[in-house]
């Protein structure tokens, strides 16, 4: 013991000791005695009492002895007997409360003995602030391990898994927090990044967020009836836990970036700061450095915590063999699309430029008024024609580039998209017969089974790779076997849509790549929001950066639906024009409205080009869209990963940090009052 | 006295035609700030920039400091533009208020501003101590700067001013929200500074403290120097004579005036001299200390940090000779019979002779191997008067040392 050891105050650890000794040998001897007597009921009663005493002696003498203030007198040796001898004790007690009395008791105890050691440090480091979260935190983490062991012990796995997945995100915040500011510990920009974090940390921002992530994420799949497909439920949580990161994480971006530097500047810390050798450029270079380091803690905790939580899902009983596989096969893996081979060449060219030149004797008039356009109309809908199945016709698509499927994976998988087109009804079922490198399939009993599939519907066939030839070419031939259904007038043709009506998904990696490369991107997607944040505090008050950072964060997070409403809103479908189209249809519509007196739909048509504009000029997220590739399985590719580095990552920052540059040069940092 | 134009001391500042005009979001002119200033200080003066509230003193402190661009003029700071990253290395800059990181702790903000002066981390630590010591906060270094009160953050403003051992100190209103034991700590650090070669321009409204400290003082009004020059020069009453004596009975006081009235001169007033408030409370405050009294506020500082007596040494000579020097002028003071002090020097006096410290910490500042600089600020106009009543007066760090015993601010409410 430390030879600077004061007793306590009520009569010394000695008697401490010996009264606690005392109260568990008579609660003991007396359950003893009283069941020798035929009476087990007062007999536990008896044993309960001896263990409230025996706990409640052991809080008050180890509070009093560390609680008050004489800390300092007690060497840390001690100190860590005590807490040790506490965790212990309380968690034999609650272990033999969980078998001799009741479960919840023992479970009630243990969440004592757990609270207990955080408790103490904390109160015990009141003269060390400094240090005093950091003790807490490792006195809560050793207790708390100590229950996820009882509860496994007591096969209360789901909890136990749960409140080991919260405390090791809890840990992860904690090392990932010290690991940070140890790495912002150098001058200059490093010192103001720092404080960003501090900010973020002290100012309750990035706790409050973190802390509703990590609540929220056990509750995701409860909201799904269990009964539902674990192949669905699993995609529900990827999907919405990382939307909801990543949705969260960007506010929290926008009010901290757009907070931190309008703080300093409304309240003259900036006064404090430039007045020191740092240039302009480098503090807002630190601010932006500052948000990038906390986006890397929270992406990489939430991380943990989502990938564990779906993990653990994952596990949970599928509702069938073929639920199971799917969960495997085609979520928690790394997906690859191959489109068939379009057809090229000379040779398709010429028969291209042939059915030009038919439609050109047949309908002149039409190639007079706008040829390029009506030539350039013929080659999509011939395009179209290859995507196209007629009845009873058959259509041939060759898949190239699968030998790495055929090498390490036994199963490849078709997606088709199928349309069902002029037979007058809606969404059409298909029925079509399928060929793999010229062999029927499937094929079973003698009997070449087809397939009859909903219209307007993805659906996935499996594919065994060793239909792929050596060269890694799998030929697949579709012949359209539909029938005149009821109500209908004509047999359905099948219509594949370009692109994504008809693709090979080989497998290519693993999930956990996967999923790393995802976090990866959605932390770029939030690098980008930051320079934004910043940027906007850089010439404009709190209030409006943070509209301005919102709108371009909206904008970017729902660049799809922005520009499909834009679509909507003018009625005008642009998908194929180019710039110089769009900008004479624009016009043209504009002055057509003008001179019919429709101002309205020439507003319309003045918002919709602020808001192309707005829309082009903002790199759009859902190109990069990492959490729907990785909830469907599919690989988020090396390319799709380097382009958003560049663009969303390198260009767009630093032409947002040369901007802010520019307007905080300019900027006088003091009001015209003080 | 060296007149400006005479001084070969380099110049740290130089502001010539400087006009600041504050423009609203329309460019239209709003507010004139400050119009045509010249000002000129030079290396190790304690120069006063004095005037009412929106003179324009701090717009032309910020424009200094390049956190303000002049609308005309042209302004050089240690040879240097205002928003050069190099010339903010030798300054320190104490603000108006204390604007601070509310979540940072007093340590944590020293050593990050620390950091920003790209100070080497055992340097920086070790500096962060010793201020922290120096300004009396060190038992509360590890509470959040939020929960100090405006006299507390004040002294951590003090000490983020002084972490880079600064060449030229820059203070707007630096004993605003001090008590007065806080004030009278700013004064001797000032002082001090001051005597080691360290340029200050001090601005403030408070007459007494320029009186107290500083060598030339420029007065604005209305955005424009209306008078500039040394304390002497601006203060001096030429056409009158000021005499202090012991205590005059009545026959003698007419005597005087009779001799007085024969030469044709007029005995104007007659009163008895009145010691400064602040005395009396340093006084007061030095006796509670004496009795133990426990605070939980800020205390009083320490003996000013050891690396800011280390000198400037562009002042030039043998900083050991230079040093003793200043051992040779401390015990003169201690030996040369006083004058009667004026007014203007009472204070001082005052608390010094209330803060005295037992113990010879002359004998003190003579062991320690490390010599100050000599002092380079211009020598005082004859009215600066010594203290009347300094039989056993102690060095100026006495004061510092001894602040250590007196009651520490506590939160206002």
């Amino acid at each position: 013991m430390n030879g600077g050891m004061k007793l306590p105050r009520f009569g010394g650890w000695h008697r401490f000791a010996g009264v606690l000794a005392a109260i568990t040998a008579a609660a003991a001897a007396a359950g003893w005695l009283l069941d020798a007597q035929a009476a087990p009921t007062v007999a536990t009663a008896v044993r309960l009492a001896g263990l409230v005493a025996a706990i409640g002696w052991t809080f008050f003498g180890v509070s009093t002895l560390l609680g008050s203030g004489r800390a300092a007198d007690i060497g840390p040796a001690f100190r860590a007997t005590l807490l040790t001898a506490l965790l212990a004790g309380g968690s034999g007690l609650a272990e033999l409360a969980a078998r001799q009395l009741s479960l919840p008791l023992g479970v009630v105890l243990q969440l004592a003995a757990a609270a207990a050691p955080g408790v103490l440090l904390y109160r015990a480091f009141k003269a060390a602030p400094q240090h005093r979260w950091l003790a807490t935190a490792v006195g809560g983490l050793a207790g708390t391990g100590l229950l996820v062991w009882f509860l496994a012990r007591q096969s209360l796995s789901a909890a136990a898994i749960t409140i080991g997945a919260v405390v090791a995100i809890t840990a992860a915040f904690l090392a990932g927090l010290m690991l940070l500011r140890a790495i912002l510990s150098g001058s200059g920009w490093a010192a103001v990044a720092r404080t960003v974090v501090d900010e973020a940390i002290r100012m309750r921002a990035a706790l409050v967020l973190l802390i509703v992530l990590v609540l929220s994420l056990p509750l995701l799949p409860l909201l799904l009836d269990s009964g539902e497909r674990l192949e669905y439920r699993v995609q529900f949580l990827l999907t919405w836990a990382l939307g909801a990161t990543t949705l969260l994480l960007g506010l929290l971006n926008v009010f901290l970036g757009c907070g931190s530097l309008s703080g300093d500047i409304d309240s003259n810390r900036i006064h404090m700061t430039l007045t020191k050798p740092l240039g302009r450029p480098e503090y807002l270079l630190g601010k932006w450095a500052g948000l990038v380091a906390v986006n890397a803690l929270l992406v990489v905790v939430a991380g943990i915590g989502i990938y564990s939580f779906t993990r653990l899902l994952a596990l949970s009983e599928a509702t069938s063999q073929g639920d199971r596989y799917a969960v495997d096969e085609r979520v928690l893996t790394a997906r690859q699309s191959v489109p068939p081979t379009h057809p090229s060449g000379d040779a398709y060219e010429k028969e291209v430029e042939k059915v030009i030149d038919e439609f050109e004797k047949e309908m002149p008039d039409a190639f007079k008024k706008d040829r390029q356009a009506t030539r350039q109309s013929i080659r999509e809908q011939y395009w179209r024609k290859w995507h196209t199945v007629f009845p009873d016709k058959v259509s041939e698509y060759v898949f190239s580039g699968l030998t790495h499927a055929k090498n390490t994976s036994p199963i490849v998988h078709l997606r088709i998209r199928p349309y069902g087109e002029g037979s007058g009804l809606d969404r059409a079922d298909v029925s079509f017969a399928l060929w793999v490198n010229g062999r029927p399939y499937p094929y079973r009993d003698g009997e070449h089974l087809p397939y009859t599939l909903a219209g307007q519907t993805t659906h996935t066939i499996d594919i065994p790779t060793e239909a792929i030839d050596e060269k890694g070419v799998l030929r697949l031939t579709i012949q359209n076997k539909n029938l005149v259904q009821p109500g209908a007038k004509l047999p359905t043709i099948i219509s594949l849509v370009p692109g994504k009506g008809l693709e090979i998904l080989e497998p290519v990696g693993s999930f956990g790549q996967n999923y790393l490369k995802c976090l990866f991107v959605v932390w770029l997607k939030l690098a980008m929001i930051a320079a934004v944040a910043v940027a906007s505090a850089t010439f404009l008050g709190f209030p409006m950066a943070v509209l301005l950072s919102l709108m371009i964060f909206l904008s970017a997070f729902g660049s799809g639906f922005v520009g499909d409403s834009l679509e909507l809103y003018t009625g005008m479908d642009d998908a194929n024009a180019t710039v110089k189209d769009m900008a004479e249809l624009r016009y043209s519509s504009f002055y057509d409205f003008l001179r019919q007196g429709e101002y309205w739909e020439a507003f319309k048509v003045i918002m919709a080009v602020v808001g192309e504009l707005f829309v082009k000029v903002i790199p759009s997220f859902d190109r990069y869209d990492a959490v729907t590739a990785v909830a469907t399985g599919m690989n988020v590719s090396v390319w799709t990963v380097l382009e958003c580095i560049l663009r969303v990552g390198i260009v767009a920052p630093i032409v947002l940090g040369l901007l802010a540059w520019f307007c905080f040069e300019q900027r006088d940092l003091v009001r015209s009052n003080t | 006295m060296i007149s400006q134009a005479d001084d070969s001391r380099p110049v740290d500042i130089k502001c010539v035609g400087v006009t600041k005009i504050f423009r609203d979001f329309w460019m239209r002119p709003r507010v004139r700030a400050v119009e045509g200033v010249d000002l000129e200080v030079r290396r190790g003066q304690v120069y006063g920039l004095l005037g009412p509230n929106g003179s324009g003193k701090s717009t032309t402190i910020k424009m200094l400091l390049g956190l303000l661009t002049p609308t005309a003029g042209r302004i050089a700071v240690m040879g240097k533009r205002p928003r050069h990253v190099d010339a903010k290395k030798d300054i320190g800059y104490l603000p108006e208020e204390s604007y601070l990181y509310r979540f940072l702790s007093a340590r944590e903000t020293l050593d990050y501003y620390g950091r920003l002066f790209r100070i080497p981390a055992p340097i920086r630590r070790e500096r962060v101590s010793k201020l922290l010591e120096m300004v009396g906060l060190e038992a509360v270094e590890h509470r959040p700067v939020g929960e100090f009160s405006k006299g507390m953050q004040r002294r951590v403003g003090l000490a983020q001013s002084l972490i880079n051992d600064p060449q030229l100190l820059i203070l707007d209103e630096p004993t605003s929200g001090m008590d007065p034991v806080g004030a009278r700590q700013i004064k001797d650090v000032i002082e001090k500074l001051a005597e080691r070669g360290k340029t200050i321009l001090l601005c403030t409204h408070l007459l007494s403290d320029v009186e107290d400290l500083c060598e030339r003082v420029a007065i604005m009004f209305g955005g424009k120097v209306r008078a500039e020059g040394t304390c002497g020069e601006l203060l001096e009453q030429q056409e009158m004579t000021n005499l202090q004596t012991d205590r005059l009975p009545a026959d003698a006081l007419a005597e005087i005036q009779a001799v007085l009235a024969k030469r044709g001169l007029g005995l104007r007033s007659v009163e008895q001299p009145r010691r400064r408030l602040e005395s009396l409370f340093l006084e007061i405050v030095d006796t509670a200390r004496k009795e133990g009294t426990h605070t939980s506020g800020a205390r009083s500082g320490g003996q000013i940090a050891d690396f800011l007596r280390a000198g400037a040494t562009e002042v030039g000579g043998d900083a050991e000779a230079d040093g003793e020097e200043i051992l040779d002028s401390l015990a003169a003071k201690a030996a040369a019979p006083q004058p009667a002090p004026t007014t203007t020097a009472t204070a001082a006096a005052a608390a010094r002779e209330a803060v005295h410290e037992e113990g010879d910490a002359l004998a003190d500042l003579v062991a320690r191997p490390a010599a100050p600089t000599p002092p380079t600020r211009q020598p005082q106009p004859p009215q600066a008067v010594e203290p009347a009543t300094r039989p056993d007066e102690d060095p100026d760090d006495d004061v510092l040392a001894s602040l250590t015993k007196t009651v520490p601010a506590t939160k206002s409410g």
